[in-house]
């Protein structure tokens, strides 16, 4: 919330807003939309909402393996629709809304021409190569649609593809570590192009989804180590913890402040200190007593925690 | 612009009167509670644990439970009152409370049986009270959505399924869509806003990926209501976010039959109709739609995500055939690419506006 609306609600609260002007006042401060604002609001939501939803009908249409459409025909199709809609993206400026449509369009239509080709011809390929070259065709739609959407939707893709080709081994660790490595350059990569100032990049949301992912999986490798401490793997797995931890502070706390990224770290470290404390107090001490203790720490954690990110949010502020 | 620059021009304009209030503490951003209440439920679940494993005897007796955990409830009540502000004890306050919440369950789970749907509204009943009297915004959100949770799992054992996502959805719409509540009365009604928003959410997910399970629960009976609940529900839902959509237009000052409003009417109902066939996307887009009207960003993002997850799992649905689905998906994308033609054609601007909002 920021601090403008935070203020302007606490004079609602103390009354001193006239009746009846409550949307006169909320709208001079720019916290309901103005008619402008709906107008681009629902020409937006109607341009996404169609797109995804004819995207979605033509890759369901060919998951249906309609049995009476010749082999080419299905082919025509999904070849047709990428046609036109590279003829759209000619039509179209690339750096308008409807210029980004088009793009996210023909990456998703990029997936439904492959998963064809691999249930037509039946290539054997394992899923994870799908996903791969799927990644590998729309990389020059989406390194020109400068779109933070698309960025993530690739990204989502070659996690999946790690996903895949990691669980061919059925073995959980490497898929952590694979993930956890993957996203972790991505949000590096991130950083640094918001660092050189590309005016694209300038959305705080888009860096605190992947830093979901990194967060995720380092915690994995946190916990992992804690409760597999005879594993060889367990030192690697505690020191990636720790320095993913020790950068994440640096970065969020002195380079960058970020409070949602410093309140994920914190609820990071409440998870493997609990854990942490599980697992060695519970067994030495009388066990009441370790899940009293431990109940009280997650409250001192989160608390003296909660203090900490107050206290950075007003140095914030001034 | 800054607060004493609006509330100057606020005061010319005679729309706010009296002193500008001093000492304003700005509150925790949300990314903060999220934080402290996945925390407060990680103390409560120790808590519990040594309250079973040092006072065992008090677990075994329905009453003993019930009177420690009502004992709880007060206790917390006593220090979000007495230590306002204080971030330790509040914390403290919610885990002595939610410890308390689950002992009361347990209470009134040895009193009356699984089935009934009794003990569904008692719960209910006991989570609305804790939300109406405990004055901390975490508590609020935490207790309304036990409370909607709890009548929805109430609803599905009176055999009335798919009728607790309308339901959710309405008092959402009373909540968002009036500024007299979420932002006059808004210590009250922003965090009951959120906690049904949260119960909606668990509702439909929990309906869609596993009917048999918790939330999608079903009873025995059999009969016409029990067959089509989830017809007439989705049809409900649709049916008040096209009343949403209306009544925004409206409020904005759009004439009824003016091309905004109709396009929006319009779209509304075409992802109504959607969603008779695919749960959970009229739902995603009243969350989004309310969202946008309220100036809301945190809401804006849910209805986003949601409705990204609701389109996912309409390709797993057995309502229809994947050939059915994609004759629907591919009418609607038509219908909607036709509403942002009309809607372009009619903005007197063509430069991309970001919309202005706090």
């Amino acid at each position: 919330m920021s601090g403008l609306r935070g203020e302007v609600l606490d004079w609602f609260e103390a009354k001193r807003v006239v009746p009846n002007g409550e949307r006169e006042v909320l709208r001079s401060a720019g916290m309901m939309p103005a008619p402008a604002d709906w107008r681009t609001f629902l020409g937006q939501l109607s341009l996404w909402l169609g797109t995804l939803a004819l995207a979605s009908a033509i890759i369901f249409f060919f998951a249906f393996n309609w049995d009476d459409l010749p082999r080419m025909a299905k082919f025509g199709l999904v070849e047709a629709a990428i046609v036109a809609a590279l003829l759209a993206s000619w039509w179209v400026d690339l750096d308008s809304m409807p210029g980004k449509a088009v793009l996210v369009l023909l990456s998703l239509l990029a997936g439904a021409l492959l998963a064809l080709t691999g249930q037509i011809y039946q290539t054997g390929a394992d899923t994870y190569e799908l996903f791969g070259w799927w990644a590998v065709l729309i990389l020059p739609w989406v390194l020109v649609s400068r779109f933070s959407p698309l960025w993530l939707v690739w990204l989502a893709l070659l996690n999946l593809t790690a996903y895949f080709y990691f669980s061919i081994g059925w073995q959980t660790q490497p898929i952590f570590w694979a993930l956890f490595a993957l996203n972790s350059l991505a949000l590096v990569a991130w950083e640094a192009g918001h660092r050189f100032g590309l005016a694209w990049l300038r959305d705080s949301w888009p860096p605190r989804l992947i830093a979901i992912g990194t967060g995720v999986f380092a915690t994995a490798l946190g916990v992992w180590a804690i409760i597999d401490s005879h594993s060889r793997l367990a030192f690697p797995d505690a020191l990636a913890y720790l320095a993913w931890l020790g950068a994440f502070y640096t970065w969020y706390r002195h380079i960058r402040t970020d409070l949602f990224m410093l309140a994920g770290g914190l609820l990071s470290l409440i998870v493997t200190v609990t854990i942490f404390l599980g697992d060695n107090l519970l067994d030495s001490v009388d066990e009441s007593a370790g899940f009293l203790l431990i109940g009280l720490v997650v409250i001192g954690m989160s608390a003296g925690g909660a203090i900490w990110l107050k206290s950075v949010g007003r140095e914030l502020a001034e | 612009m800054n607060a004493a620059d609006l509330w100057a021009r606020l005061s010319a304009e005679k729309l706010v009167e009296g002193e500008r209030p001093e000492g304003h503490k700005p509150p925790s951003p949300w990314f903060v509670r999220t934080m402290l209440g996945i925390a407060g439920w990680i103390a409560a679940a120790f808590m519990l644990m040594f309250v079973g494993a040092a006072f065992a005897f008090i677990m075994k007796e329905a009453i003993y439970a019930a009177l420690l955990g009502a004992a709880c409830c007060a206790a917390a009540w006593a220090l979000f009152r007495r230590f306002d502000g204080n971030d330790f004890a509040e914390q403290f306050a919610l885990v002595v409370s939610l410890v308390g919440q689950v002992m009361i369950v347990i209470g009134i789970g040895d009193v009356l049986k699984m089935q009934d749907p009794a003990l569904y509204l008692a719960i209910a009943a006991a989570e609305a009270l804790l939300a109406l009297i405990v004055p901390n915004f975490l508590h609020r959100v935490l207790a309304v959505a036990a409370a909607a949770v709890a009548i929805a799992l109430a609803i599905n054992r009176l055999s009335l399924h798919g009728l607790a996502a309308p339901l959710l959805c309405a008092g959402l719409a009373w909540v968002w869509l009036d500024p007299k509540r979420w932002a006059v009365n808004g210590g009250l009604w922003r965090p009951v806003g959120y906690g049904l928003v949260l119960a909606l959410l668990l509702v439909e997910t929990f309906r869609l990926f596993d009917p048999q399970w918790l939330l999608g629960a079903v009873s025995e009976r059999t009969g016409w209501i029990a067959l089509n609940g989830p017809l007439i529900g989705r049809a409900l839902t649709a049916g008040i976010l096209v009343w949403v959509a209306v009544a925004l237009a409206r409020g904005e000052g759009f004439a009824p039959a003016s091309r905004v409003a109709l396009a929006a009417a319009g779209a509304a109902l075409v992802i109504g109709l959607l969603s008779l066939k695919a749960p959970g996307l009229a739902s995603a887009l009243l969350i989004l739609l309310l969202g946008f009207a309220a100036g809301n960003r945190l809401l804006m993002a849910l209805g986003i995500f949601s409705l990204l997850g609701f389109v996912s799992h309409f390709y797993y649905s057995l309502h229809a055939t994947l050939l059915e689905k994609s004759g629907i998906l591919a009418v609607t994308g038509l219908v909607l690419l036709a509403a942002w033609f009309v809607l372009r054609r009619g903005s007197p601007a063509t430069a991309p506006v970001e919309p202005k909002l706090a």
